[in-house]
C-alpha cells in the first residue's frame, strides 16, 4: 500500500481542506475593487438588398460597466497558506449595440488556494499561466520549486480553458462561435525552468493542451525566453517551437545600448507566425511568417525633456508560390514613429505622429495632449488626435479629428478616480453608398473608480 | 545647413550630459517611478512593444508577478479608434487575451466591417472577384480571416466533396505529422480519412 509522507502531504491535504471549509474566516483581507463605466458611439451600417448598397444607420450608443473586485485573503491557522479571488461582473446602463461580453455577467478570472513555503508553492483552483507562450487559463494545481534562489521549476495541469476567453474549451457559448469545434474538454499541462543571475535570465517552458478523451492535441510547443546585461549593453530574445505542427513559432531578438540615462539605441528583429489550434483547419492551411526589423532611438537630454524616434520594417514573402489567381499584395510594411514630451514645472506637453504605409494599406496620425499635475495623485489635461487611413485600415476618404479631456483625482487616500472622454469628427466624408466605411463622428468616455481597503491596503506587487 | 545643426547640437547636449557613457550598470528609465509598479499596465497594454518593456524584460519577468489572472487594465479611450494597425500588423498579439469571435466581432459587425452574410465587394479591398483571389491573403493573415468567419465558410470549397474543392495545403506543412497529433482535424474535410501524403 502507498505511504504518503506526512510533510510532504500536509500541503496538499490542507488546500483539500480548506477548499471544503468555506466557512473558515480569514484573519487578514485585502480588497481592490475596480469600477470602469464607459460611454461608446458607433454607426452601424446595414446592406440593403433593394439597392445592394451599405446604407448608414442613426448613431447608437452602450453603456457598459465592468466591476472587478480582487481579493487577498490570509490568517487561516497555517502560515504561508492565502485564498485569492479576481472577479469580474459585467453590466449595462443602457445599451443599443451588442457590447462584447456583456451578455457574460460574471467571470472568475482567477480563484485559487495557495500555500507557500520557503522554497515551493502550490497553488490549487482557477489559475492563468502567462508567459512566452502567452496567457492560458485552467482548473486544476500548480507546483513551483526553488531549490536554490535563482532557480525555479514549475508544473501545472488541470481543466484547461479557452484562449482569451476563460470558458471551457468544449463551453456552449464557443460552441455556438463555430459549429466545428470540437465538443471534448481539453487538459493543459506544462512544465517551465527558470533560471537567473545578476545580470542574466533564462527561461524554458513545454506545454500541451490535449483532448480529454485523448483523440488529439490541441497545441503543444516550447519556448525559451533570456536576456543579458553587459555594462550599457543589453540583449535579450526569444523563441519558440510549435511541436504540434513541427514549426518555428515567433522569435524576437533585441539589443539595446544605453549612454548613460540620455540616450539608448536599440535593434531588433523578430518573426512572427499567428498560434492557431490544431483542432481548427486553419493551422493546416500553411499560415505564412512575416519577419522584420526595427531601430529605435531615445533621447532625454533632460529630466523633463524626451524625444524617441524609430523605424519599423515587415517583410512578408511567401515561402513558395501561392495561387496562380492570388491577388497581388505588398511584400513589406514599413512604419515610422516619432514623439516627445517636454515639462515645465507641473505641466506637461507631449506628442507622437505615426505614419504606416503598404501592405494592409496606408495610415497617419498624431496625438497631442497637455497635462497638469499639480498634486500627488492628481492631473487634469486636454488631448487631441488626427489621423487618415485608407486601405484596410479607411475611415472612408477623410479625417478624423478628436479632442478630449482627461482628470485623475485622488479624494482619499486608495481612492482614486480617473476619467476621460473623446469627441470625434470625420470631416470629408465619403457619401457614395456603395463605398461606405467605418464612420467615426462619434464620443467615447470612461470613468473609473479605484478604492483599495482592508489589510495592508498600500502594498502593491507580489499579491497575485 | 539648419538640420546639420539641429542634429550636432543635440549630439554635443547629449554628449555633454551623459558622463556616464558606458557605465556598467543599465539606468532605471525615469518612468519607473516608486508608483510604476501600480501605474504601468496601461503603458504596457497601449505601447506593445514601443513601449520598450523588453529592452530589460522578457515575458517571464511579467510572469513572476502576472501570474494569476490579467490585471483589469482598459485600454485608453483613444485605443479603439487606434487598434487597427496594432491588430493587422500583430504588433500585439490580441489573440492572447481577446478570443476574436466573441470578441472583436461584435463590434465588427455592428459598424459593418465584418462578414454581414451580404455579398457584394463593400469590403475585402473592394473587389468583386476577392473569392478568387483571396488566397495569398488568406496565408499571410489567416488570424484576420479567422476573426469573422467560421470554419464552414472555408469548408464550402475547401472540401473533399464539392466539384469545386480546392486543396488549401501548402507543401510547406508537415500534413503526415499534423496527422499523427490529431487525426480529427483531417476529417473535417477528410471524413473517410486522408488521403495519403504524395
Amino acid at each position: 500500500m502507498m505511504r504518503l509522507v506526512p510533510t510532504r502531504a500536509a500541503p496538499v491535504l490542507a488546500l483539500v481542506a480548506l477548499a471544503a471549509a468555506a466557512p473558515l474566516a480569514a484573519q487578514s483581507v485585502r480588497v481592490r475593487s475596480s469600477t470602469t463605466a464607459r460611454y461608446v458611439q458607433l454607426r452601424p451600417i446595414l446592406y440593403n438588398a433593394a439597392s445592394s448598397a451599405y446604407e448608414p444607420q442613426s448613431v447608437q450608443s452602450a453603456a457598459p460597466i465592468t466591476q472587478d473586485l480582487e481579493v487577498n485573503a490570509w490568517g487561516f491557522g497555517m502560515n504561508g497558506l492565502r485564498a485569492y479571488g479576481l472577479l469580474r461582473f459585467r453590466g449595462s446602463l443602457g445599451s443599443d449595440l451588442v457590447w462584447p461580453r456583456y451578455g457574460d455577467h460574471f467571470d472568475a478570472l482567477a480563484l485559487y488556494l495557495e500555500y507557500e513555503h520557503a522554497n515551493y508553492k502550490l497553488r490549487l483552483g482557477r489559475q492563468q499561466k502567462a508567459s512566452t507562450l502567452g496567457w492560458y487559463g485552467y482548473d486544476g494545481l500548480s507546483a513551483a520549486w526553488r531549490p536554490v534562489s535563482r532557480v525555479r521549476l514549475e508544473g501545472y495541469a488541470g481543466r484547461g480553458l479557452s484562449r482569451g476567453y476563460l470558458e471551457p474549451f468544449n463551453s456552449r457559448a464557443l460552441a455556438a462561435l463555430d459549429p466545428y469545434r470540437p465538443n471534448q474538454g481539453t487538459y493543459l499541462l506544462g512544465t517551465s525552468l527558470s533560471a537567473s543571475s545578476a545580470t542574466s535570465a533564462l527561461t524554458a517552458i513545454y506545454q500541451r493542451e490535449v483532448l480529454n478523451d485523448k483523440s488529439g492535441i490541441v497545441s503543444e510547443r516550447v519556448a525559451v525566453d533570456g536576456n543579458l546585461s553587459l555594462g550599457a549593453l543589453a540583449l535579450a530574445g526569444t523563441s519558440e517551437f510549435n511541436i504540434a505542427t513541427n514549426d518555428w513559432g515567433k522569435a524576437r531578438g533585441s539589443a539595446t545600448l544605453q549612454f548613460g540615462r540620455v540616450l539608448s539605441v536599440r535593434g531588433d528583429i523578430f518573426r512572427y507566425v499567428p498560434t492557431i489550434d490544431l483542432t481548427t483547419i486553419w493551422g493546416i492551411f500553411g499560415p505564412e511568417s512575416h519577419w522584420g526589423y526595427s531601430g529605435t532611438v531615445q533621447f532625454t537630454p533632460w529630466r523633463s525633456v524626451a524625444f524617441h524616434g524609430s523605424y519599423t520594417e515587415r517583410k512578408y514573402q511567401a515561402a513558395e508560390a501561392g495561387s496562380l489567381f492570388g491577388a497581388n499584395l505588398p511584400d513589406r510594411e514599413r512604419e515610422i514613429a516619432a514623439g516627445g514630451r517636454i515639462g515645465i514645472g507641473d505641466v506637461q506637453l507631449s506628442g507622437a505622429y505615426r505614419l504606416q504605409l503598404d501592405y494592409g494599406g496606408w495610415q497617419r496620425g498624431g496625438d497631442a495632449a497637455l497635462t497638469i499635475a499639480p498634486a500627488a495623485g492628481w492631473r487634469v489635461g486636454v488631448k487631441g488626435t488626427a489621423f487618415q487611413r485608407d486601405g484596410e485600415f479607411r475611415v472612408s476618404n477623410g479625417t478624423v479629428y478628436g479632442t478630449g479631456v482627461e482628470a485623475r483625482v485622488r479624494l482619499f487616500d486608495r481612492f482614486d478616480v480617473r476619467a476621460d472622454a473623446m469627441r470625434f469628427q470625420q470631416r470629408k466624408q465619403e457619401r457614395r453608398p456603395a463605398e461606405v466605411g467605418l464612420d467615426w463622428n462619434q464620443t467615447r468616455a470612461s470613468l473609473t473608480v479605484d478604492w483599495t481597503f482592508g489589510t495592508n491596503p498600500d502594498r502593491q506587487g507580489g499579491t497575485r | 545647413m539648419r538640420l546639420r545643426t539641429l542634429v550636432l547640437a543635440l549630439a554635443l547636449t547629449g554628449l555633454s550630459t551623459a558622463p556616464a557613457v558606458l557605465s556598467a550598470q543599465m539606468p532605471k528609465p525615469r518612468t519607473h517611478t516608486e508608483t510604476w509598479a501600480r501605474e504601468h499596465g496601461q503603458a504596457a497594454a497601449d505601447g506593445g512593444e514601443r513601449a520598450m518593456c523588453t529592452t530589460c524584460h522578457t515575458q517571464s519577468y511579467c510572469a513572476t508577478c502576472h501570474d494569476a489572472a490579467a490585471t483589469p487594465t482598459f485600454h485608453q479611450t483613444n485605443y479603439v479608434a487606434r487598434h487597427a494597425e496594432d491588430a493587422f500588423t500583430r504588433e500585439t498579439d490580441c489573440a492572447s487575451c481577446h478570443q476574436t469571435q466573441a470578441f472583436c466581432v461584435a463590434c465588427h459587425r455592428t459598424v459593418g466591417a465584418a462578414r454581414t452574410a451580404a455579398n457584394g465587394p463593400a469590403f475585402h479591398d473592394k473587389r468583386a472577384d476577392w473569392m478568387l483571389v483571396h488566397s495569398r491573403a488568406a496565408r499571410r493573415s489567416i488570424e484576420t480571416c479567422a476573426s469573422c468567419h467560421r470554419q464552414e465558410d472555408c469548408l464550402k470549397c475547401h472540401n473533399t466533396r464539392t466539384i469545386a474543392a480546392v486543396r488549401p495545403h501548402p507543401a510547406s506543412v508537415d500534413l503526415t505529422h499534423i496527422q499523427s497529433k490529431n487525426p480529427g482535424v483531417c476529417r473535417l474535410c477528410h471524413p473517410g480519412g486522408p488521403p495519403p501524403v504524395p
